[in-house]
């Protein structure tokens, strides 16, 4: 599984200092703390949290938007953290993003055609080989020659978003970075664009890091899932384990909040967590999670769990998950048929 | 009993280029304890129909036909003060984004204060004891100290906690609710469902909850009304409407959003889109508006307006393909 | 199709700008102004060629009213110049330096405020703190040290006003990177690895120019009050006729030959209408809450 990962991330961390009113009372907060993971090539790997979990800080920080204060991403042979100047200019046809909000990610005073051939300013090529490559890429997101002389405000959000998705895809990246790609969109028009990425990525083998507040949309795309709260993964799964079997009370407690679409056939509750989650500044000294945890023990908040890794490459920080002769199990919380005990 | 009745309800806007109807012919009625949900796309007319109600659309736009009844009085041809003395008091709405409807420069508190200066004669002593227990009806536990916060120093849950306190100080016949939970976290989400359905439980008001969202719909509502271009596209009781759409756009809301599964046989449905998007409004001809999109479109769609006929009792849908039977 | 449809409700690729003139059009006090500053630009650039009279030359009696002769329709001033032939010839004087000193204003301020607002940290601290010595000297005075210290020809007097005043212009164009660096195109474009500099100048810069465009308008009124101010004081340069220098040599004569700088003073009162109304207009159009959807 290692020899073929394409992406891999090993305890990044990004700090940021938050400064009091007048400048006094300095914090470090750590937005990100600790995150490690990989990606299999032709993957699309989700990461899940709440807002102020830290999901989108860690998708620019690989795509080295903003600092990483410690660790290493690596996409293939090339260690990103380490690029720098134009090195890192260069290494970026590798990989692309897709922003959230496709009204304020499109440059308003450019064509379409302009805005995707944007990133194609790097590779030094003739203008003719990037007018086959620009109707290409058109072609494959679904929208029309004649509609890249339009400008963006011409277009819906559907079909801005395949924009954005034509820009981030025209260098012929391995890896593109989709940060919410859908949430800002009207409800009809998300399975247009969550549909076309998965064509894409069946045709073109391209691998997605994707981030999103909605588990109906990462069940739908992603194979593997990391489930992030106040900076830390506390839970990593492959898609039906996750779903199926959720070790971490706070995945737990995520999934049964999420409503459900059949009435009357709705088969869990939805567990209600005290309060909202602890400031970054003061986080607490044992699991982070322990305050709202509805199964906390007085060993929770005493120390740490570890991140500890299952036999199926599964991750999660918990102190009560064990496994027995093959199969694990969250002794607290045992499994789905507990959701509607705990609420 | 119902507590409000829209009948016939239409909203035009005018402006230099022509005039469009928001919203064409729009009728229900709420009953006291029960929640209504008004669904559909964005530019669809569910907040010009909740504004409508409000009496508060933006300029240029207007109540062209229809009534509105609220407790047997018609709030349509009422003067603006007495308007003003039901909004806030029998009538009241909290909005999508509880930042920008809630003053930066007022203590939350003094906020809610205001709302029962207005409506009430209750002495100052009566109203700082009201706010206070108003704040810890919403599930805020230190209401001394955070009636005093302002605005900016509260999380997105606390604040749409503080403007329900705020649209709850009267005990409104009926709250109408714009997308309250859309800009919050899932689990903050149930926090305040949770806290809408007891409140609604303790003091009966009727909650018309207008969304996008059918797992929201499933959650808390009775009743629900799609929309479509300003028309009535279905209408029905919540279980029956989900459970058996009739209305081609309606399967299209349930089915284009991939819902949560949980459990070990999940199904891989790929989740079908509904092609294209919501046709400007000025563009609407005689035909149903939903025809362009739409898989089962036949020429008499394109021709003429379906009229909302009975599927099933309390179950209407506008759509040719009920017509005959 | 409805996707279809939506396209071909606009299918000309209309530029953004299009939309702006659309809006300016509909308001009648912009289209006035715009009227004004073409009105007096085409007199500046072929009112001499139409009557070329020189108007230093003495050419009748001294103080003759308007209407009085039908060598000088709007009078003489009191040396019996021909106060037509100089509301024609200064017109250029006074535009020349007010889009000079609109020029400079918008070049220097916004090299300035768009090096600090990209760049932050120090190169911010420096340049506002140069703002700030700039923006805090009294205009009027320093022009007036620079015009006395150097020749007072008319591109003296251009320069001077210019130098004196780029602060505001400065802050607006650092406040506009501000906001625009943190927008998400701008990040969009970073992470598809273009250059810093085409970033700074390619992608920011044509959205900060619509503000930057307005104060750029109005500053134009600002020098022409100005050049009148220095031209009054006697500080401009007196073989150049501009409307000031006509006010200033003839503010003797006020009670006795109203017309002497009155007429001037009109002139100067409608370019300075114009161009404000038309800075105004474009405000307006430039506003993307009034634009239509």
């Amino acid at each position: 599984m290692i020899d073929q990962a394409l992406l891999t991330v090993q305890d990044l961390e990004v700090e940021f200092a938050s400064k009091g009113a007048l400048g006094r009372n300095k914090h470090v907060v750590k937005a990100v703390n600790g995150v490690s993971f990989s990606i299999n090539k032709g993957d699309t790997f989700g990461i899940v949290g709440e807002s102020g979990s830290g999901k989108t800080t860690t998708a620019l920080a690989i795509m080295r938007l903003v600092k990483a204060t410690k660790g290493k991403v690596s996409l293939g042979d090339m260690v990103l953290t380490d690029l720098h100047g134009e090195a890192l200019r260069r290494a970026r046809r590798q990989f692309q993003m897709v922003f959230q909000d496709p009204f304020s990610s499109l440059n308003p005073r450019l064509r379409a055609r302009d805005v995707v051939a944007e990133p194609l300013a790097m590779l030094d090529r003739s203008n003719k080989d990037n007018a086959r490559e620009l109707e290409e890429v058109f072609a494959q997101v679904g929208l029309r020659p004649e509609q890249m002389d339009l400008f963006p405000h011409q277009f819906s959000g559907g079909q801005r978003q395949r924009i954005a998705l034509a820009r981030a895809l025209v260098t012929r990246p391995e890896l593109i970075v989709c940060d919410e790609p859908v949430s800002a969109l009207d409800v009809a028009i998300q399975a247009q664009i969550l549909n076309l990425l998965k064509r894409i990525q069946r045709d073109l083998d391209v691998t997605y890091l994707f981030i999103s507040h909605d588990l109906g949309v990462v069940q739908y795309i992603c194979d593997w899932i990391a489930v992030m709260y106040l900076g830390q993964i506390v839970e990593v799964a492959p898609r039906a384990s996750l779903f199926s079997y959720p070790l971490h009370p706070y995945t737990l407690s995520l999934l049964s909040a999420v409503p459900s679409a059949s009435p009357g056939t709705k088969a869990w509750k939805a567990i209600t967590l005290k309060g909202e989650p602890p400031s970054l500044i003061n986080l607490p000294t044992g699991c982070i999670f322990a305050d709202r945890c509805p199964v906390m023990q007085p060993e929770c908040q005493k120390s740490p769990p570890a991140l500890q890794e299952l036999s199926d490459g599964r991750r999660v920080a918990c102190h009560f998950v064990e496994e027995k002769e093959g199969t694990v199990q969250n002794t607290l919380t045992g499994g789905l048929e507990m959701i509607n005990v705990l609420t | 009993m119902s507590v409000l009745k829209v009948d016939h309800l239409c909203v035009d806007y005018r402006s230099r280029a022509g005039h469009i109807r928001l919203v064409d012919d729009i009728s229900f009625d709420i009953q006291p304890n029960k929640t209504l949900a008004i669904v559909g796309e964005s530019g669809c007319g569910k907040s010009m129909t909740a504004l409508a109600m409000m009496r508060l659309l933006p300029d240029g736009a207007t109540i062209t036909k229809g009534v509105i009844t609220l407790e047997g009085d018609s709030l349509t041809d009422l003067p603006e003060a007495q308007m003003r003395d039901i909004r806030g008091a029998s009538m009241s709405m909290i909005f999508q984004e509880p930042m920008t409807s809630l003053n930066p420069v007022f203590s939350v508190g003094e906020q809610i204060a205001e709302v029962l200066r207005l409506h009430t004669d209750l002495d100052k002593q009566q109203i700082r004891e009201k706010v206070q227990a108003l704040i810890r009806s919403v599930g805020i536990s230190d209401a001394g100290q955070r009636s005093s916060a302002y605005p900016h120093e509260l999380s997105g849950g606390m604040r749409q906690r503080i403007m329900i306190a705020m649209a709850l100080a009267c005990s409104p016949k009926v709250l109408i609710a714009d997308e309250p939970t859309t800009a919050l976290d899932v689990t903050v989400q149930a926090q305040i469902f949770s806290l809408l359905r007891d409140l609604q439980a303790r003091t009966s008001t009727a909650i018309v909850l207008i969304t996008h969202d059918m797992g929201v719909v499933a959650e808390m509502a009775d009743d629900i009304i799609v929309m479509y271009a300003g028309r009535l596209a279905e209408r029905g009781s919540v279980e029956t409407v989900l459970s058996r759409p009739a209305h081609p756009y309606t399967r299209g809301l349930i089915d284009c959003v991939p819902h949560l599964q949980l459990g070990s046989n999940i199904s891989h449905k790929s989740v079908t889109e509904i092609p294209g998007v919501v046709p400007a409004l000025e563009t609407i001809g005689a035909g149903c508006p939903f025809a362009s999109r739409c898989g089962l479109s036949e020429e008499r769609c394109e021709a003429a307006m379906p009229e909302l006929s009975e599927v099933r009792p309390s179950h209407q849908v506008a759509c040719w393909n009920y017509q005959e039977t | 199709m409805a996707a279809v449809e939506s396209v071909t409700r606009s299918q000309s690729a209309r530029r953004p700008g299009a939309d702006a003139w659309e809006i300016y059009r509909q308001s009648p006090t912009a289209m006035l102004g715009l009227v004004l500053v073409l009105l007096i630009s085409v007199l500046a650039i072929i009112g001499p060629l139409v009557y070329p009279v020189d108007p230093f030359e003495i050419i009748w009696a001294p103080m003759s009213a308007p209407g009085t002769t039908e060598r000088a329709l709007l009078g003489t001033d009191y040396l019996g110049r021909d106060i037509l032939a100089g509301l024609l010839v200064g017109a250029k004087a006074t535009l020349i330096v007010g889009l000079t000193a609109a020029a400079l204003t918008v070049i220097i301020g916004l090299v300035i405020g768009a090096l600090a607002g990209f760049y932050l940290g120090m190169i911010d601290e420096i340049l506002m703190r140069v703002t700030e010595f700039f923006q805090v000297l009294p205009p009027l005075l320093f022009a007036m040290v620079l015009v006395t210290m150097l020749s007072p020809s008319l591109w003296v007097v251009a320069v001077s006003i210019g130098v004196v005043s780029w602060p505001p212009t400065a802050r607006l164009a650092r406040a506009e990177f501000l906001r625009i660096r943190n927008l998400e195109y701008v990040t969009a474009s970073r992470a598809s690895g273009v250059r810093q500099g085409y970033i700074i100048w390619r992608v920011i810069l044509p959205n900060a120019l619509p503000p930057l465009i307005v104060s750029a308008t109005l500053t134009i009124g600002t020098a022409i009050l100005f050049e009148a101010g220095l031209s009054f004081l006697g500080l401009s340069d007196p073989n150049v006729m501009s409307w000031g220098l006509m006010i200033g040599s003839g503010r003797e004569y006020m009670l006795d030959a109203w017309w002497i700088v009155t007429l001037p003073g009109v002139m100067i009162f409608f370019a300075v209408l114009g161009v404000s109304l038309v800075g105004d207009g474009l405000n307006d159009a430039f506003n993307p809450k009034l634009r239509r959807r």
